[in-house]
C-alpha cells in the first residue's frame, strides 16, 4: 500500500464517531487548558493521560496530541484578551496582540492567530507525512550502538538548550536517569533500589512522577498567584479581519510556518525558541519596525503560525526514532508505550494503522480547532471567568483518580503527591522538570542499548563512533546544535526563557 | 468600587497573598536545596556501589545507577558552589515557601493520599473538595458541602460508572 493510500485508511480511522469524538474532546480540552494561565500542554497532557488507559492506542494518541495542539491554538486567546501567556509559547503573542485588542481590533488578531495556527499546523503535519516513511526506513538500519548515541544526542541538545543553568541541568538529567533506573535490571534480572517493596519492582510508575512534577506542583504555584481576569470581549462580527490585514499577514504566517516546521525537530524548548524567531525575523523584515509592539498584526501572525507548525514536526523524532524531543512528547511516547506500542523506525513497518491514523486526525484536528476557535471564542472567555477555588479542588481529584486507576495502586497516590512536593519544592529554585521527565522516560532504553551495544561489540567503545549510521545520527545532531545556536543568537536568551518558563504549564 | 476605580476590561488583578509561613533567602535556599540534592545523590552512589558494577567493557547493573549517582553529586556540588558566592540583591531576595494556603492544601493532599484507600473514592474526594472549597473560596458551609457533594459524584459517576476506573469504594 502507498503512502496516499495509507492516508486515506487513516482518515478512515481519524473519522469514526469515536476516535473524532476523542480528536474534539482533546481539542477542546487543549484549548481549555492553553487559555487557562497557569495550566500549559504539558499539565493537560498529564492530567487526562490516565483516561486514555481504557482506550485503544490511536484513540489515546488521537485525544492526546489534540490537547497538545489545541494548547498551543488557546494559549493565544489570553496572550490577546489579558496580556497574561496562557502557556510559555504564546509570550511573544502579547506584545502586539493585547496592543491590537486595545485598540479594539481583538478579534482581527484571535482570528488571524487561529488562521496562521491552522496553517502553521498543516504544514508541519504535511512535512511529517512526507519525511517521516523515509527517515523511518533509513532508521531501519538502527543497532544498539546507534540508538544510544541518538537518545544521547537528545538529551545532550536538551541539556544544552534548558533555560536553567547547566549545573541545574544535569542534576535534574542525573536524578530522572536514576529514577528510571528503579526495580528489576532488564539484562540480568537483579532488583535495584526496591528495598523489598513489591510495588518497586517494577519501577516507579511514570504516570504518577509525571502527573506530581508537573501537574501536582503546577497547582501548588498557581495558589500563589491567583488572580481575577477581566478579559476584553470581543463580539463575534469582530472576528473577521479585512483584506488589508489578511494581506499584511500572509507573509509572516508563510516566514512562520517554515520557521516552526524546521524548530519542531530540535530537541529542547523547540516552541518557544520558534515563537522568538519568528518574531524577530518579522521585526528585522518589517519596512517599519517601531510598529512592532504597537499593535502589529505580523507580530501575532508570524508567532502564533510558527507556535503551531512545531507541533507535526516535533512528532518526527518520536515516531521515526522513539526519541521526545520535547516534555509534551514524553507524555504521547507513554501513552504509546501503555498500550504496548514502540515508536521508532518499525512503527511505521508494524503499526502503521496507528501512524497514519494520528497524521490524519492531525488535519482533522486542526480544521476542528480552526472551526472552534473563532465562533466560540466568547463561550472560552467566560472560561477565565472560572475561579480557580473551584478549578484546583477538581483538578487534584482527577489527578487522585488517574493516578490510582492505573494500577489500583495506593502506594502510586503516595508517589504522585511526595513528587508534587519536591517538584514545588525544585521549581521554587528555578530547576527545569523537562530534563528529568525526558531522562526518566529514556533512561532505561538507552541503558538497555548501551550495555547490549558493549556485549555485541565485546566491550570495544568504538562501536559507538564508527559505522556510516553513526556518523550520520552524529552529522544530525552538529546541525541540529548549529540550528539551536543559532536559534539564540537571533532572539532567544535564558533571561526572557526563564520568565516564559515560568509561565509554562 | 467606583466606576473610575474599576480596573478595565484587559487586567489581571492579583489576590492578595496570605502571609509567608516559612521565607528564606534565594541565595540560602539555593544552597540548601543543592545540599539535600547532593546527599541525594551521594546515596544513591553508595546504594549503586552495592550492585554490581561489572567493568568499563562489560558494564553490570550497578554502572547506570553508579553514573547517574554521581553525576547527580557532582552537579549538585557545583549548584552549591554557585549559589554560596553569588551576591546581590537577586541572591538576597526572599523566596516564599509555604503559605497558609498552601501548607494547608499541602496537608490536605497528604490526607487524600492517606485516607484514600481506607475510606474509598467518593467520601475522601467529597470531603477533600469540602475543605479545599472552605480553605479557598468564601462560600458558606452548606454551598460548599453542597457543591462537593455534586462534583465528588460527578467524578464517580464518570469515572468510576462510566470509564469503569477501578476506584475504591471503601467501607461501605
Amino acid at each position: 500500500m502507498d503512502a496516499y493510500q495509507q492516508l486515506l485508511a487513516g482518515f478512515g480511522t481519524a473519522l469514526t464517531p469515536a476516535n473524532l469524538g476523542y480528536c474534539l474532546l482533546g481539542c477542546l480540552w487543549g484549548t481549555v487548558v492553553g487559555i487557562l494561565p497557569g495550566l500549559g500542554p504539558l499539565a493537560g497532557m498529564t492530567l487526562l493521560l490516565p483516561l486514555t488507559f481504557g482506550m485503544d492506542a490511536t484513540s489515546a494518541i488521537i485525544m492526546l496530541a489534540g490537547i497538545f495542539y489545541g494548547a498551543m491554538y488557546g494559549g493565544s486567546t489570553t496572550s490577546i484578551l489579558v496580556r497574561i501567556p496562557g502557556e510559555a509559547a504564546s509570550v511573544m503573542t502579547c506584545l502586539d496582540g493585547h496592543e491590537m485588542a486595545r485598540q479594539g481590533r481583538a478579534g482581527h488578531a484571535l482570528t488571524v492567530a487561529a488562521l496562521g495556527s491552522f496553517v502553521g499546523g498543516t504544514v508541519s503535519i504535511l512535512i511529517l507525512m512526507l519525511l517521516a516513511p523515509p527517515l523511518a526506513e533509513a532508521m531501519l538500519a538502527i543497532d544498539p550502538a546507534a540508538e544510544a548515541v541518538v537518545i544521547l544526542l537528545g538529551l545532550g541538545v536538551v541539556t544544552l538548550v534548558s533555560p536553567t543553568s547547566f549545573a541545574k541541568t544535569l542534576t535534574m538529567l542525573s536524578a530522572g536517569l536514576f529514577l528510571s533506573t528503579v526495580g528489576f535490571d532488564k539484562l540480568t534480572g537483579v532488583p535495584r533500589f526496591t528495598f523489598g517493596s513489591l510495588e518497586l519492582s517494577d519501577g516507579l510508575d511514570f504516570v504518577a512522577l509525571a502527573i506530581g512534577l508537573f501537574g501536582v506542583s503546577e497547582i501548588l504555584l498557581s495558589l500563589e498567584r491567583m488572580t481575577t481576569l477581566k478579559p476584553i470581549h470581543p463580539r463575534l462580527r469582530e472576528m473577521f479581519p479585512n483584506g488589508a490585514t489578511l494581506r499584511q499577514a500572509a507573509p509572516a504566517i508563510a516566514r512562520g510556518s517554515i520557521i516552526g516546521s524546521a524548530f519542531g525537530i530540535i530537541p529542547g524548548v523547540s516552541h518557544v525558541v520558534s515563537t522568538f524567531v519568528a518574531y524577530a525575523v518579522e521585526k528585522r523584515l518589517a519596512r517599519d519596525p517601531s510598529r512592532f509592539g504597537q499593535g502589529a498584526i505580523e507580530g501575532v501572525a508570524g508567532p502564533e503560525t510558527a507556535n503551531n507548525a512545531t507541533t507535526g514536526t516535533a512528532m518526527i523524532p518520536l515516531l521515526v526514532l522513539g526519541v521526545p524531543s520535547i516534555p509534551a512528547t514524553a507524555i504521547l511516547l507513554s501513552a504509546l508505550m501503555i498500550h504496548g506500542i514502540q515508536p521508532g523506525p518499525m512503527l511505521l513497518v508494524e503499526r502503521a494503522d496507528v501512524f497514519w491514523g494520528f497524521v490524519a486526525s492531525m488535519y482533522v484536528g486542526n480544521a476542528i480547532l480552526l472551526l472552534l476557535n473563532v465562533p466560540l471564542v466568547g463561550l472560552f472567555v467566560s472560561l477565565l471567568r472560572i475561579p480557580y477555588f473551584a478549578l484546583a479542588p477538581v483538578i487534584i481529584s482527577i489527578c487522585v483518580i488517574g493516578v490510582y486507576s492505573v494500577s489500583a495502586s495506593g502506594f502510586d497516590v503516595w508517589v504522585m503527591m511526595a513528587a508534587g512536593l519536591v517538584g514545588y519544592l525544585l521549581r521554587k529554585f528555578d530547576y527545569d522538570m523537562a530534563p528529568l521527565l525526558l531522562a526518566l522516560v529514556l533512561g532505561d532504553r538507552l541503558e538497555e542499548s548501551f550495555r547490549r551495544a558493549l556485549m555485541m561489540s565485546a566491550g570495544d567503545w568504538g562501536a559507538f563512533i564508527s559505522g556510516p549510521a553513526l556518523w550520520i545520527l552524529l552529522a544530525i545532531g552538529g546541525v541540529l546544535l548549529l540550528l539551536q545556536v543559532a536559534a539564540w543568537s537571533v532572539g532567544y536568551n535564558r533571561r526572557v526563557a526563564r520568565a516564559a518558563m515560568e509561565e509554562d504549564g | 468600587m467606583s466606576e473610575a476605580s474599576r480596573p478595565a476590561d484587559g487586567a489581571a488583578i492579583p489576590a492578595a497573598q496570605p502571609p509567608a509561613l516559612l521565607s528564606v533567602q534565594r541565595r540560602g535556599g539555593e544552597v540548601v536545596v543543592a545540599a539535600a540534592l547532593a546527599c541525594a545523590g551521594a546515596a544513591m552512589l553508595r546504594g549503586a556501589l552495592d550492585l554490581e558494577f561489572g567493568t568499563l567493557a562489560l558494564p553490570a547493573a550497578g554502572f547506570v545507577p553508579a553514573l547517574a549517582g554521581a553525576g547527580l553529586l557532582v552537579s549538585s556540588l557545583v549548584s552549591l558552589a554557585t549559589a554560596w558566592r553569588s551576591v546581590g540583591p537577586a541572591a538576597e531576595a526572599p523566596v516564599r515557601l509555604v503559605d497558609r494556603t498552601t501548607g494547608c492544601v499541602l496537608l490536605l493532599l497528604f490526607a487524600l493520599a492517606a485516607a484514600f484507600e481506607a475510606l474509598g473514592a467518593p467520601i475522601t474526594l467529597g470531603l477533600f473538595i469540602l475543605a479545599m472549597l472552605r480553605l479557598l473560596s468564601p462560600l458558606r458551609l452548606h454551598v460548599a458541602a453542597a457543591l462537593a457533594a455534586a462534583i465528588a459524584g460527578t467524578l464517580w459517576l464518570f469515572f468510576a460508572r462510566l470509564l469503569e476506573a477501578p476506584l475504591p469504594t471503601g467501607p461501605f
